[in-house]
């Protein structure tokens, strides 16, 4: 193994936080994958109705029963491979389109740049919400919907990273090393630019993946979102929200499932960037 | 709660009843309305020829003078001479005469008006003929101002419930002047002139509705100075700010199906069962709905008794249109749950087990217990049918508009009764209703119902209309009866003197606050 990335698992192992989210990840993950492939964790169907309605939490029934007698374990189960679905789908997106207009920016400069990052300030200045719900009227509701609304709204910030680190690259020795060697562009972004910015790029990345999960919910919340039965962590947050006085295990288990998903990508995000940046000292590492 | 420290309040405003509409009623106009949240207005600002005695059962609500101080039903009950009171003012000092009666009636069936409700009148003398545009002149109407205290409507055959008609909201008075003064924004509080026992005070749109003690009403003024009508569409919203004391008075609108239980503690909680059928409406020219038995395999598979335990406000499940209180009622006029017998008719429709049954729509408003009563009609029918069908929610003025406009596969409906007559029922689904948005003609049907309707022979008459029924629901399957709603009712110790009843009218003038604080 190369030096840089042993450097950066041992980095990374020494943070008991970023690890743990981590494994929490992975294992919603693996859930989300499995129920997908049709492969259910839990033995009744997200859609299954019965006549216990309402129950509290139960050996039967660990998270409890909704008002039609859903069993609300298939159900978050089922919740999880939208909500990290939609995450990871939006962070791709924002990688993806983030990277090559940031790349295309800062590699032009000049009037190329100047143009391209004004329409970044235009996108910018208009509220998130409002896009996404027009976005979400336009294409109509559903994943498909949401998926796009959130995709479109999350690259700026990407974009204007990898600018940055674009203008900064310019600078170093090695890219004018490489120019003047006469590399073609493409090979110098490629080769040598993007793999000097990536770092920063991963961590903004990681981050936008909490902010899709609560836009998601956000947008089912406030009705935007998926149509029934279909579920997604937001959607039954906001069901269970009705009945918070008299059956709160219906918004206690979504919500502790949103909760520590985001806070998990958080310390992920932390962990990486700390673990990826060579000028943070060990030493001087948070308490977790 | 914190307690801050500064001297308590009073829990509530002296005078002030505080209420929750629910939504901004769409229209003032009490020719357009066509819902109850209009129409719990409009009661409150306007008064007609007739009222409703207070009752509790939906089959016993009679009418009591209002505007009018009595009336006479004559040649055989085909005329009928109404002989107003003569201290009535209207809200600017003028006095109500029986012109602002003949003007109402002539603007209701006037085609130019566009009114939903314009077929309550078809069976005044020339009232069909002037709203299907034959009769060019409106004062060919039968109903007339004989003089300034008199108005005589004349019918073309004699109509058992005519006079629950006057009691509806449908034919209170209007003013000429001032709609005409004011087109379009005649119901603007600055504009409206209304002669009830509220005034309408002032409109914020999608906030509240304030009404004001009419000094000047006729049945004395009002107990309390001023209902403030909030706007909340939230029904767990509207329970907080009740249990903090921020409205008085609520109903269905304003709690949860998961506050049921709390309410139910409550001493001063009452159900009262409505004339209010919940129902599917399916549209029968869009595939794959054309075909009767699709419509009757969708109708088999949905068990209706389901509803009162998922709702749990007491619904009564539905099999027919007619509900069991009234005239005609039958238990065989509809579909019986049957999913053996649905899923045999279904792959003869060629969707055997729901394959390739292409995407259908239901629309409905947005409100959490509606959700989720379709919510288990979509579990319902995917486990009895094997087929999925499509939720497809809208804010109540856009789903207004759509279901008139362009009316998707079906249609989550709701039929509040306008008087206690099976007819009220029965004339939604006639080929001229301007309710019917299912696209069901049958000239079959509308012959059935326009003959009950003349008939005064009791049971020839339920026999007529169980036929209807029998044709409407079993035969055609044109809808799918849920069930009978109920409305719940929770308030303050300190609110007396409002009483519900079947038709869920909601009047306010007896109303008062009184109690300790």
């Amino acid at each position: 193994m190369k030096e840089p990335q042993k450097r950066f698992l041992k980095q990374f192992s020494r943070m008991p936080m970023a690890c743990g989210s981590l494994v929490f990840i992975l294992i919603i993950s693996v859930i989300a994958i499995l129920n997908s492939l049709g492969i259910n964790l839990s033995p009744y169907s997200f859609d299954q109705t019965s006549s216990d309605i309402l129950q509290s939490p139960t050996f039967a029934h660990p998270m409890g029963t909704d008002e039609l007698g859903r069993d609300l374990l298939s159900r978050v189960f089922f919740g999880s491979q939208l909500s990290i679905g939609i995450g990871i789908f939006t962070a791709v997106m924002s990688f993806l389109i983030g990277t090559v207009y940031g790349a295309i920016a800062g590699y032009c400069r000049g009037k190329v740049d100047a143009i391209l990052m004004r329409i970044v300030d235009v996108a910018y200045a208009l509220p998130d919400l409002l896009v996404m719900i027009l976005i979400g009227v336009m294409i109509g509701r559903g994943t498909l919907g949401i998926l796009l609304a959130l995709g479109l709204v999350s690259w700026r910030g990407t974009a204007r990273l990898v600018r940055a680190q674009f203008l900064q690259l310019h600078q170093e020795e090695f890219i004018e090393a490489a120019r003047a060697l006469g590399q073609n562009h493409l090979d110098i972004i490629c080769k040598h630019m993007l793999p000097n910015s990536l770092g920063p790029v991963i961590v903004a990345v990681t981050f936008t993946v909490p902010m899709a999960i609560l836009s998601e919910s956000t947008l089912s919340f406030i009705g935007l979102g998926l149509s029934p039965p279909a579920c997604s962590w937001g959607t039954l947050a906001s069901d269970g929200w009705r009945s918070l006085r008299t059956t709160p295990h219906l918004i206690f288990f979504p919500g502790i499932f949103i909760f520590m998903s985001v806070l998990s990508f958080n310390f992920l995000g932390d962990g990486l960037r700390d673990a990826l940046d060579p000028r943070t000292k060990a030493s001087s590492k948070q308490f977790f | 709660m914190l307690n801050t420290g500064c001297a308590r309040q009073s829990p509530w405003q002296p005078g002030i009843l505080r209420v929750n509409l629910g939504t901004e009623p769409p229209t003032l106009d009490w020719h357009l309305s066509v819902d109850m949240i209009s129409f719990e207005v409009i009661q409150n600002i306007m008064s007609g020829l007739t009222q409703y005695s207070n009752g509790v059962d939906g089959a016993k609500l009679t009418c009591q003078a209002a505007c009018a101080k009595k009336w006479e039903v004559l040649d055989g009950g085909t005329r009928y001479v109404f002989h107003l009171r003569d201290d009535i003012y209207w809200t600017d000092g003028k006095k109500l005469t029986a012109k602002d009666f003949e003007y109402a009636w002539q603007r209701l069936i006037d085609p130019a008006t566009g009114a939903a409700y314009a077929h309550f009148l078809y069976d005044v003398i020339n009232a069909r003929e002037i709203n299907q545009a034959q009769i060019k002149d409106l004062s060919k109407l039968g109903a007339k101002a004989l003089d300034d205290l008199t108005f005589e409507v004349r019918l073309n055959k004699p109509a058992a419930y005519f006079i629950y008609l006057t009691a509806g909201p449908t034919t209170f008075p209007m003013r000429k002047d001032i709609v005409e003064a004011y087109p379009g924004r005649w119901t603007e509080p600055q504009n409206i002139i209304t002669n009830g026992a509220f005034k309408l005070d002032s409109w914020q749109h999608e906030y509240k509705i304030d009404l004001q003690a009419n000094e000047k009403y006729f049945g004395g003024r009002p107990k309390i100075d001023k209902i403030k009508m909030f706007m909340i569409p939230e029904q767990s919203t509207a329970f907080s700010l009740y249990q903090n004391d921020q409205l008085d008075f609520i109903d269905n609108r304003s709690f949860t199906t998961s506050d049921i239980a709390q309410c139910k503690k409550d001493p001063n909680f009452k159900t009262q069962a409505l004339l209010r059928a919940q129902y599917l409406g399916l549209n029968t020219l869009k595939s794959p709905l054309n075909d009767v038995r699709v419509r009757k395999a969708l109708a088999m598979s949905i068990d209706k008794n389901i509803f009162p335990k998922i709702l749990r406000r007491q619904e009564t499940p539905m099999q027919s249109w007619i509900p069991p209180v009234l005239t005609g009622f039958k238990q065989d006029s509809g579909i019986a749950f049957n999913p053996e017998e649905g899923r045999k008719l279904l792959a003869l429709a060629g969707y055997p087990g729901g394959k390739n049954f292409p995407r259908t729509e239901v629309l409905y408003v947005s409100r959490e217990d509606t959700k989720l009563g379709l919510e288990a009609i979509q579990a319902e029918l995917k486990k009895n049918l094997g087929i999925s069908i499509e939720l497809v929610n809208q804010e109540f003025k856009v789903y207004l508009t759509t279901r008139k406009l362009h009316p998707p596969h079906m249609i989550r409906a709701s039929w509040s009764a306008d008087f206690p007559d099976t007819d009220n029922f029965m004339s939604v689904f006639t080929s001229d209703s301007g309710n019917n948005y299912t696209g069901f003609k049958n000239k079959e049907y509308d012959r059935l119902v326009e003959a009950a309707r003349g008939e005064l022979d009791n049971e020839k008459r339920a026999l007529l209309y169980s036929q209807a029924d029998k044709l409407l629901c079993k035969e055609n399957a044109v809808l799918i009866p849920l069930y009978m709603a109920t409305q719940c009712v929770l308030y303050k110790p300190w609110v007396h003197g409002i009483d519900v009843n079947a038709l869920d009218i909601q009047n306010y003038r007896t109303a008062y606050l009184e109690g300790s604080n």
